[in-house]
């Protein structure tokens, strides 16, 4: 790393800059109708989750916290994913649309700044909403149940945030590489179809035609690179980093195309999971930087 | 020395030759009308200009230097499709383009003040009007107070009142030592403010010269239409003015040319006549006109 770039990257003005395209994001995106609909729904039904979650459906598990995260693990699978979709898919195709992406761009900012700015304000918000929907939850479930294992519920929070992150960094993206809002949401859309839905199919089938299904059920441990091949699927990374710290996952850890815990290989850790979240937020930021910078302004 | 140099700018969107090799050159304090009709490129080289978009060949020199990144910084810029944060008020847009360009706290207000939006800085902008919203958009390019203002189509679409409101605005800006290059596609915008005009068609600059001079050179006429008792009679009375060319009859009214600073003398005499003029209709020339002029000229 030369000099200049060194200063660029500590540069005040830089931050400033960030912070400020961060905070019109921010207030923008929360003084938008849908967006406020949205929030309310997603704290009423993960008001609704934990309520229900945690009495259980068949009378024998009431006041269950385990059983409570398990539909609430289920319930964010989708949830945090649609968010970042809702918050990211039309980021910049809408100001290109409208015309306020050429404005911005003749102000003396990097590429990169608008892309970072946008991202932590949106990223922020939607940070803020997982918080507070998932706050009031635990808050329910705590009074509920009879012991509040908070350190589980915090690494939910916080697992949830990362991946709202990837879908919001996916689908920004994808904001900068479709001319329309429509085009750019049913991308993202696409997306979430295929590692939530598609992504259990596949790896059957790859599984299926290669060391065979049925001996994984068996206790059988699948060769690596079938778990590095997980690794392309943020769901899954996500998945995984709660079933390797929430004790209760780990029974239904069969569902996302997934095998029991006592089978993952080494590279399957905490940390390890965590940075590969923070990869898959990465590069597509990285990308549409590129996009934005290639970017004809019509 | 010019203020703005730009040579052999050359830019293709595909298949399209949007820009092909045009010069340009801007004087410092100058007002200068860049004309042409839609599609001929000016918005292309104005986002050239601003490094919106990259050029495949030519060279773009401010004060002499190679335009750079931190230069740009200092332009004012006004996009033809101005789109500011319709769901933040007039202030927070202010203050956010304030920030990003490293400004004075006090900056907001000193422009609001300028621009007459002192009164409505609660106000969304997606509430406000085309015109007042073309307001904040002006304000927004002299955040800063850059010394050179790329304004692409300032006036267009605008109401009478708001379009004679930014047009002398242009003008005190110019008397305050700025230098101006807007954008236009309707002559008489381009006439009544502009120190010199650079007229542009299908990618290439035709000519460049003051506006006195350009006028003269192509000798543009008006086009006058009178609706006239006894027609006949009275177009004997025209045809015995010699300043005005080509009288004919059309449609039932009386049709001929002139030039520009003729058009009074010519049109008091029909009027002191026995002929009651009922209308007059003036068609100032049309740009369309000059372009095949020039056109022609430089085939
Ligand atoms: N992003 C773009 N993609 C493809 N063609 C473009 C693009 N921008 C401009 N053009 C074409 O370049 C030519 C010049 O356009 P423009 O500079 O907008 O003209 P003006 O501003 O004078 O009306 C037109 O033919 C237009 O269709
Ligand atoms: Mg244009």
């Amino acid at each position: 790393m030369n000099l200049s770039s060194y200063k660029l990257i500590f540069s005040k003005e830089m931050w400033k800059r960030i912070m400020c395209l961060a905070e019109k994001e921010f207030k923008n995106y929360l003084r938008n109708g849908w967006i406020l609909i949205l929030v309310v729904v997603f704290v009423l039904m993960s008001l609704m989750i934990s309520f229900y979650g945690a009495s259980g459906y068949e009378g024998e598990h009431w006041h269950n916290l385990e059983q409570a995260i398990v539909y609430m693990v289920g319930y964010m699978e989708f949830m945090a994913p649609i968010l970042g979709i809702v918050f990211g898919y039309s980021s910049i195709v809408s100001e290109r649309e409208s015309g306020s992406l050429e404005l911005l761009s003749s102000y003396p900012l990097d590429k990169g700044e608008i892309i970072a700015g946008k991202f932590l304000g949106l990223w922020s918000l939607l940070a803020m909403i997982i918080g507070v929907g998932l706050g009031v939850g635990g808050a329910i479930l705590s009074t509920l149940v009879s012991e509040m294992v908070w350190s589980e519920y915090y690494l939910f929070v916080f697992g949830s945030i990362m991946l709202g992150g990837v879908y919001l960094s996916l689908s920004m993206m994808i904001s900068t590489i479709f001319k329309t809002s429509n085009s750019a949401v049913s991308a993202s859309v696409f997306i979430l179809f295929l590692f939530n839905i598609l992504w259990f199919f596949i790896m059957y089938s790859v599984a299926e035609t290669t060391f065979g299904w049925e001996s994984m059920i068996e206790g059988v441990s699948p060769p690596t690179w079938y778990f590095s091949i997980q690794f392309f699927n943020p769901v899954i990374i996500w998945y995984t980093l709660l079933a390797l710290n929430l004790p209760t996952l780990r029974q239904s850890a069969m569902e996302l195309g997934g095998q029991e815990v006592e089978v993952y290989p080494e590279m399957y850790q905490t940390w390890s999971m965590i940075i590969i979240l923070i990869i898959w937020i990465s590069i597509p930021l990285l990308i549409s930087e590129y996009r934005i910078r290639k970017m004809d302004l019509n | 020395m010019s203020f703005l140099e730009i040579k052999g700018l050359e830019k293709g969107f595909g298949k399209v030759e949007a820009l092909r090799s045009l010069d340009m050159s801007v004087t410092k304090g100058e007002i200068y009308g860049f004309l042409g009709p839609n599609g001929a490129g000016k918005t292309t080289t104005l986002r050239i200009i601003m490094g919106l978009i990259g050029a495949e060949r030519g060279t773009i020199r401010l004060k002499g230097k190679d335009i750079s990144f931190d230069d740009r910084g200092k332009i004012g810029y006004l996009p033809e499709r101005l789109s500011l944060y319709g769901r933040m008020t007039v202030d927070e847009n202010m203050n956010f383009f304030c920030k990003l360009k490293g400004c004075k706290k006090t900056e907001p207000e000193r422009i609001a003040k300028e621009f007459e939006l002192y009164d409505i800085l609660d106000r969304k902008v997606e509430t406000l009007s085309k015109g007042v919203r073309q307001k904040l958009g002006l304000g927004q390019a002299l955040i800063g107070d850059p010394h050179l203002l790329v304004l692409d189509e300032p006036t267009s679409g605008l109401d009478p009142a708001v379009r004679r409101w930014v047009k002398d605005k242009m003008l005190d800006l110019k008397s305050r030592g700025k230098t101006i290059l807007f954008s236009s596609h309707v002559l008489g915008e381009v006439q009544e403010i502009c120190d010199r005009v650079g007229i542009i068609s299908n990618g290439r600059m035709l000519t460049e010269d003051r506006i006195d001079e350009l006028t003269d050179k192509l000798r543009l006429e008006d086009r006058l239409i009178l609706t006239i008792e006894h027609v006949h009679e009275a177009l004997r009375l025209v045809r015995s003015i010699r300043k005005a060319n080509r009288p004919r009859i059309e449609n039932g009214n009386i049709v001929f040319y002139c030039d520009k600073k003729n058009k009074v003398d010519i049109l008091k005499k029909i009027i002191a006549s026995d002929h009651e003029v009922l209308d007059i209709i003036i068609d100032e020339p049309d740009l369309e006109e000059i372009f095949v002029k020039l056109t022609e000229e430089t085939i």
